[in-house]
């Protein structure tokens, strides 16, 4: 079992003008049949969220590559997600080698949204605290796996710093897929119709990212590709930090 | 007080800048006779600071909808919902009673109708702000209006229709305000109204500009003493 897995992150014009850096992180990995992709968004109001959006990611990544995550991945991915949080608040209690801790109030400085995929053969596996969203291709049809945590306000979500985060935990999984695409809230609203309160992927834009995704054989040259994309088309769609991968399923 | 009392509302059925998510914004200012002199001169400046900051902000500008209700023996609907790139300069008299329950509701209905707006095209939008400034104590409070004005406040908060400030001037009932408000208010230390509207566009600019957690998490306002 094979998997390209590529994508980007770029900074949006509001955190320039607010002379904040980036705020969003991803990363992925791959071992053996299987792979891993995290997608976290750190909340702009938060002072320090870019290090909780880091921590997230780097936490998905050690278990992933130190424990079992096979036998139980949906446990896994509950046990993982309560230990970034640990993490997180261990990071706010001790300080970071750039920040000392009387600068950090709460560890709700470090809130972050986090979206996980985790692949094991053809299937997969998600897990997901907040806005933004996965969209799974197959056959040529699409579907939100993840969708974004519902709130009546834009700017309004959950993060795994919140305080039921266990609660807000939406985990899903299922057999098959030939892409799957992690996005954060940047470019949702662009990728994400919603007719009638029904949240559906746009169609055109997804079976447009398949072509290209499934032409891919160079993972770099993509993520250029992709980053070109998000600062090219989606400047007009939001001002915030925008990122977008996406694993592609080579099969056997 | 009947309704025969309250204003024009001059309802602004346009929304500027659509495609950007949007934040709305009510001040309920008093300006009973109370208010008078240096005062409301200090009102007038704090607000037309206000407007002036949020201007040069290049995203609140364009999010920010200000709607101001002054009240004193009417409430007045002095300006609905706009950006404040349409505001024109605002010069508030103070005179009369404190029409401080109607005023309250007025400015939950004002809320209400835009949010209604906002979802008839389609626009996104933050949790509406009201901001309730009073050096006073409400003349309009029959017990029934004294329950409705909590009620309205206490189910709004709860259900997170929208976020609600009260702040009192020297010579506010204070513990009028703590009644009304979930939140605890905010005595304004002399006429500071520069400094609160400067922590107020402030506070504005962050919460447009980003996303926020759970809770309404705001800097300690440096402009005034938290009522307890």
């Amino acid at each position: 079992m094979s998997y390209l897995i590529f994508g980007s992150s770029v900074i949006g014009q509001s955190h320039i003008a607010m002379k904040r850096g980036i705020d969003d992180a991803y990363g992925f990995l791959q071992k053996d049949d299987s792979a891993i992709l995290i997608v976290a968004d750190g909340a702009g109001s938060a002072k320090y969220s870019k290090y909780g959006a880091e921590k997230i990611v780097y936490s998905f990544k050690y278990k992933f590559e130190n424990s079992d995550y096979k036998s139980c991945p949906e446990k896994f991915i509950i046990e993982t997600t309560e230990y970034a949080r640990n993490e997180i608040e261990k990071m706010a209690s001790n300080g970071l080698d750039n920040i000392k801790k009387e600068y950090i109030k709460s560890y709700k400085d470090f809130a972050s949204t986090m979206i996980v995929v985790l692949a094991i053969g053809n299937k997969w596996y998600a897990g997901h605290i907040g806005d933004g969203a996965s969209v799974r291709s197959y056959n040529n049809k699409f579907d939100i796996i993840s969708p974004p945590y519902e709130s009546e306000y834009v700017n309004e979500t959950v993060f795994i710093t919140s305080d039921n985060y266990k609660k807000f935990l939406n985990i899903t999984s299922g057999d098959n897929f030939n892409e799957i695409y992690a996005f954060t809230d940047g470019i949702q609203r662009g990728v994400i119709d919603v007719n009638n309160g029904i949240q559906k992927p746009f169609e055109p834009f997804f079976k447009y990212l398949s072509n290209f995704a499934l032409s891919v054989d160079n993972v770099d040259e993509a993520s250029n590709n992709i980053n070109d994309m998000l600062l090219n088309k989606f400047s007009e769609i939001s001002d915030d930090d925008k990122t977008l991968v996406i694993m592609v399923n080579k099969g056997e | 007080m009947d309704k025969e009392y309250i204003k024009g509302e001059r309802l602004n059925p346009v929304i500027r800048h659509p495609t950007e998510s949007k934040c709305p914004v009510v001040l309920l200012l008093d300006t009973s006779t109370s208010m008078s002199g240096g005062k409301i001169n200090s009102l007038n400046s704090g607000v037309n600071l206000l407007i002036n900051t949020l201007k040069n902000d290049e995203i609140a500008h364009k999010r920010v909808e200000l709607s101001i209700v002054s009240f004193n023996s009417v409430v007045d609907v002095i300006q609905d919902f706009a950006v404040v790139d349409d505001m024109p300069v605002v010069n508030l008299n103070a005179s009369g009673s404190t029409s401080m329950g109607e005023a309250i509701l007025k400015g939950i209905d004002l809320i209400s109708k835009r949010k209604a707006a906002y979802k008839s095209s389609g626009i996104d939008y933050y949790r509406p702000w009201i901001w309730l400034i009073t050096d006073g104590e409400p003349t309009d409070y029959s017990e029934t209006m004294r329950n409705n004005v909590i009620k309205s406040v206490h189910d709004g908060e709860n259900n997170h229709n929208f976020v609600f400030f009260a702040v009192g001037v020297e010579g506010a009932d204070m513990q009028t305000l703590s009644e009304i408000s979930v939140r605890a208010p905010v005595k304004l230390n002399g006429v500071n109204f520069k400094d609160m509207f400067e922590w107020l566009s402030k506070s504005l600019s962050t919460v447009s500009h980003g996303k926020i957690n759970d809770q309404i998490s705001l800097s300690k306002p440096g402009w005034g003493t938290i009522n307890p």
